[in-house]
């Protein structure tokens, strides 16, 4: 082992410490010495050693730092897909519901369904002033049906008015091919003498006949029609919703 | 998470060399490039925290690679520090003995990056001893040594850090320490003789 002199001048050489006369002087000395080669070689070990260390530990508090910052990157990225796929779930389970109510209501839908849900009986308007009700109107206007079928059955020569007043009275009566035989005699005698009585309310309650009487694509033609026509007196009667369901009856 | 600027490899290069903004050169290093070696790691068998050792070890490799001017930027650093990534994991399924075929068939795809990288690593286990030896000299020997040999302080840096009487003192208590050290090394020729091509990447 070298003395502590000499450990002393290795380490200055090594530090580049050494002024230019004595590191000459010690070079030629560690050239001629192995017992100085090698001390030098650990003390130059024992340098690159803390280098080393010094390296690892200041990378491995970055390390630390980073670490947690990439996996805090990751947990706050994750509430975002799990917000995300939580939306989605919600939304899917919504479609689906709204598939099941779709498919519940398309195998629970029928004409006869639809038109209960949707028929009121046709209400004669009281008017302003003095005006003269037939026997039958006045029968009708007192929601007695039944009698109105009757009467209508005793006339001899029935005005447009009166089989619109029947056929309605055979919707309310659930005689559905009556109301709808008697919507088209109406059709009939007012193109025939090319009067417009009731034409709008006998269209509506026509189509009605046709739902009652489960035949969903005449009524849909009619129901088209009506809506088609922003100056129909029932143009806002029809929605779209039960104008999709009367096409879906007829696709049925 | 902030924002982390992008630095062309050039200045990460010379800022590696430099020291200057060096912590912000290495979280720039950690940023782009953890997540593929992370990914590559874990489809090979290995856990989230096997990666994160990796990539320590990835990065501490590369910065002394810098250092020594081993590293001649004939790919792109991020190329550079996967395949460090892949040959030191690959060096540790060896070491667990699982990745016999895994091996053959990254031996058939390797690339000259992978041979250039392939060179440079060291057993893991004997970088590991030279730490331990470190941390046998103390707390005191440590301080002084890493501020004089690492961080490159002056001796009155130094006293102004420690609080010592003055330059002379810290001057002998340097000398003390990696006196000690070198005496450490002396009593232990086989990693002695290793220790070299180990810290030198020869």
């Amino acid at each position: 082992m070298n003395d502590d002199i000499d450990t002393s001048l290795l380490i200055q050489y090594l530090d580049g410490e050494l002024p230019g006369d004595l590191m000459l002087e010690l070079r030629n000395r560690i050239s001629d010495n192995p017992a100085l080669q090698q001390e030098l070689e650990r003390l130059q070990n024992a340098q690159m050693a803390i280098k080393s260390y010094g390296l690892r530990k200041k990378v491995g508090d970055i390390h630390v730092q980073m670490m947690d910052e990439l996996k805090d990157h990751v947990a706050t990225k994750t509430p975002v897909r799990s917000m995300l796929s939580k939306a989605l779930r919600v939304a899917a389970s919504i479609i689906v519901l709204v598939g099941l109510i779709t498919l519940y209501q398309y195998y629970n839908l029928s004409s006869n369904n639809l038109f209960e849900a949707n028929y009121k009986p046709y209400e004669m308007h009281e008017s302003r002033g003095e005006k003269s009700f037939s026997s039958l109107e006045e029968t009708f206007k007192r929601h007695l049906p039944q009698e109105v079928i009757q009467k209508f059955g005793e006339l001899q020569q029935p005005s447009v008015q009166d089989y619109f007043f029947v056929g309605n009275a055979y919707l309310q009566a659930h005689k559905s091919s009556e109301a709808v035989q008697s919507f088209l005699a109406m059709q009939r005698k007012n193109n025939e003498n090319k009067f417009h009585v009731l034409e709008d309310d006998s269209d509506y309650y026509l189509a009605m006949g046709y739902l009652q009487n489960n035949e969903p694509c005449n009524a849909f033609t009619l129901f088209t029609k009506i809506k088609g026509d922003k100056q129909h007196l029932y143009h806002d009667k029809i929605g779209w919703l039960f104008l999709y369901k009367v096409k879906l009856l007829c696709k049925k | 998470m902030e924002i982390e600027k992008d630095y062309p490899d050039i200045v990460v290069i010379e800022t590696l060399r430099s020291q200057s903004n060096f912590n912000g050169v290495v979280r720039y290093l950690y940023k782009k490039n953890y997540k593929p070696v992370q990914v590559y790691i874990i489809q090979n068998s290995g856990s989230a925290e096997d990666a994160e050792d990796v990539f320590q070890e990835v990065i501490v490799t590369f910065i002394e690679l810098v250092k020594l001017g081993k590293f001649r930027g004939e790919s792109s650093i991020s190329t550079f520090l996967f395949a460090i990534g892949r040959n030191v994991w690959l060096n540790e399924l060896k070491k667990r003995g699982r990745s016999q075929l895994r091996n053959e068939k990254f031996e058939k795809s390797r690339g000259f990056v992978d041979e250039d990288v392939s060179k440079y690593l060291v057993n893991r286990e004997m970088r590991a001893q030279v730490i331990e030896l470190l941390d046998k000299i103390g707390e005191t020997c440590k301080k002084i040594l890493l501020a004089y040999y690492y961080d490159n302080l002056s001796m009155k840096d130094i006293l102004q850090q420690l609080d010592y009487e003055n330059e002379q003192v810290v001057r002998n208590k340097k000398y003390k320490c990696l006196k000690q050290l070198e005496q450490i090394f002396h009593s232990r020729p086989a990693l002695a003789n290793n220790l070299k091509s180990i810290l030198a990447y020869e």
